[in-house]
């Protein structure tokens, strides 16, 4: 075979030339992208229901608890070596969000919601933004709920870099790069959808839970594991309460003009 | 440097290629960088997480491009026969889909066909290369010999590229549908047997240079273990991320061994009409 050693030469000046023309300054993405400085953003309340709609007609409220009957599940810690910058920002093991149970014995991020009993009924989606934050390379809240049209501010809290990935059936699904802390990007869905998954793929432990309804009668429950519907006009509903890892149940309520009706859940695990 | 040297080296670097690809696939980090072809909008973003994974690939890629295109570039300066110019040419073609079938994987959120077509073109090209390393070689013009098992080393390697090709579909509806395991499963059984078939006649042609004899029981050895890593990896979930790429890897060493063979078997039968 005859030596032909300027091919391999013209390869590797390519090489060079393409390394040379990729050093560009690294916060070229963010210019397109609203930004604002590192200042704490406001969270979306998670007992409070996510997204406070303008003064909805009724009076009656739903509240109750979800309490947890199941085997406590071990603490599972959150590696993060993947990341300096997120390992930096906790002095203390993070543990995974799937499962939470509470001191009380309830659990906690869980959305429930009103299925039913709302027919016929419209429900102008709030102007103002639900915050989904990513802070310490965590998602806050790890579940909520928006109505549909209303916008979801979605907030790089972090001083590295994040992919925010939702993968909604019924709405588009998107995939932004958020690679400067402070960094906000606007989004909506434009359908129900129990529930959509958003997650980074950065840091796969990543993972939020958005439910999308076309009325404002959703809750999560916190960390004593209650949870309210508030506002709600007198009728019978059924109510669905949705965990991740242990699924659905429904119960059925009936509420009067400023009555307050009891429903708990319980899940085995 | 040789041709036949660089293309080797080719070859060698775009199996490091499609180990990183399918460790993106396998990491599921392809979504991490949601822009193409900068990654955040640069060459060099900060190397963490899903970033490590998929931005690793993206290098090599460009890498590899720079490489077969080169290559294609000497070949059709240098080679005399038109048909390894268009093999060399078309490997180029091939690559410059493929980056923009990768391209499309991230600006689409990673639709299934896309995806698919990704991994199995990355294959292919692969299996390309190895035939533009075997027709440079000088090994090449000593073929003929292979003397009268040639025909039948050549069927069975066409029915066993054949065999492997459906395998690497299904293998690629899996890792990117999460469906259709059985499908795979159950084709399984086809490629190995198709693949036992070709070492076995490779084994028993008596003037086949000794070297392919070896090559042989490689292959043979190679499917079975093959076969096993993919219960493993079935079983288990795969759950293993390193494990599921190197299933994915040796598929695609195996198919471009076949293809290697089948081109080999081909040539010799030719060279033997001739003669
Ligand atoms: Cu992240």
């Amino acid at each position: 075979m005859r030596r032909e050693p300027q091919y391999t030469w013209m390869f590797l000046a390519g090489v060079l030339v393409a390394i040379g023309c990729g050093s560009r300054p690294q916060d070229a993405a963010a210019t397109s992208q609203e930004q604002g400085g590192a200042k704490p953003v406001r969270l979306a309340q998670a007992t409070e229901g996510s997204g406070v709609a303008p003064a909805p007609a009724g009076s009656g409220t739903i509240r109750g608890t979800v309490k947890f009957s199941g085997a406590q599940p071990a603490a599972t810690h959150i590696k993060m070596d993947a990341d300096p910058q997120c390992q930096l920002q906790h002095k203390e093991p993070v543990s995974k969000q799937d499962v939470v149970v509470n001191p009380n014995g309830t659990l906690q991020h869980v959305f429930v919601y009103v299925k039913s009993g709302l027919e016929g009924q419209t429900f102008a989606p709030p102007a103002d933004a639900v915050v989904l934050n990513q802070h310490g390379c965590m998602y806050q809240p790890h579940v909520m709920g928006i109505q549909v049209g209303q916008p979801l501010e979605i907030v790089n809290g972090d001083a590295t870099l994040h992919n925010v990935n939702c993968k909604p059936a019924n709405s588009k699904p998107f995939n932004i790069a958020q690679p400067v802390q402070g960094m906000k990007s606007k989004k909506q869905f434009t359908a129900q959808e129990i529930m959509v998954k958003c997650a980074c793929n950065v840091h796969p432990w990543m993972a939020a839970y958005v439910g999308v309804l076309p009325h404002p009668y959703f809750s999560v429950s916190g960390e004593d594991g209650g949870f309210s519907l508030n506002r709600l006009p007198a009728g019978d509903y059924t109510v669905e309460a949705w965990h991740e890892r242990f699924g659905t149940q429904t119960k059925t309520a009936h509420v009067g003009d400023g009555e307050t009706a009891s429903v708990d859940f319980d899940f085995s695990g | 440097m040789t041709r036949h040297q660089f293309a080797k080296l080719t070859v060698a670097m775009t199996l490091i290629l499609l180990a990183a690809g399918g460790l993106v696939t396998s990491t599921d980090s392809g979504l991490s960088v949601p822009d193409w072809p900068l990654s955040y909008g640069t060459m060099f973003p900060p190397m963490v997480g899903g970033i490590r994974y998929e931005h690793t690939h993206r290098l090599i890629a460009a890498l590899v491009g720079l490489m077969v295109g080169t290559l294609a570039v000497w070949t059709w300066r240098a080679d005399a026969r038109r048909w390894v110019r268009w093999l060399a040419g078309g490997a180029f073609a091939a690559v410059l889909t493929q980056a923009v079938l990768g391209g499309l994987t991230v600006l689409w959120v990673l639709p299934a066909p896309i995806s698919i077509a990704h991994a199995c073109l990355g294959q292919l090209i692969l299996s390309g290369l190895a035939c533009v390393a075997l027709v440079t070689s000088p090994a090449w013009a000593r073929v003929g010999g292979w003397g009268a098992g040639a025909p039948l080393i050549r069927r069975r390697g066409l029915q066993a590229m054949a065999a492997l090709f459906i395998q690497l579909v299904l293998g690629a509806v899996i890792r990117h549908t999460g469906r259709f395991v059985w499908a795979h499963a159950a084709w399984a059984v086809v490629a190995i047997v198709s693949l036992l078939r070709l070492a076995a006649s490779l084994r028993h042609a008596p003037e086949l240079p000794a070297r392919w004899r070896i090559r042989a029981s490689f292959l043979a050895w190679l499917v079975v273990a093959q076969g096993a890593i993919g219960v493993v990896v079935w079983r288990t979930g795969a759950q293993w991320a390193w494990l599921s790429a190197g299933h994915v890897l040796i598929g695609a060493v195996l198919l471009a061994a076949v293809c290697v063979t089948a081109v080999a078997a081909h040539h010799a039968t030719h060279q033997a009409q001739i003669s």
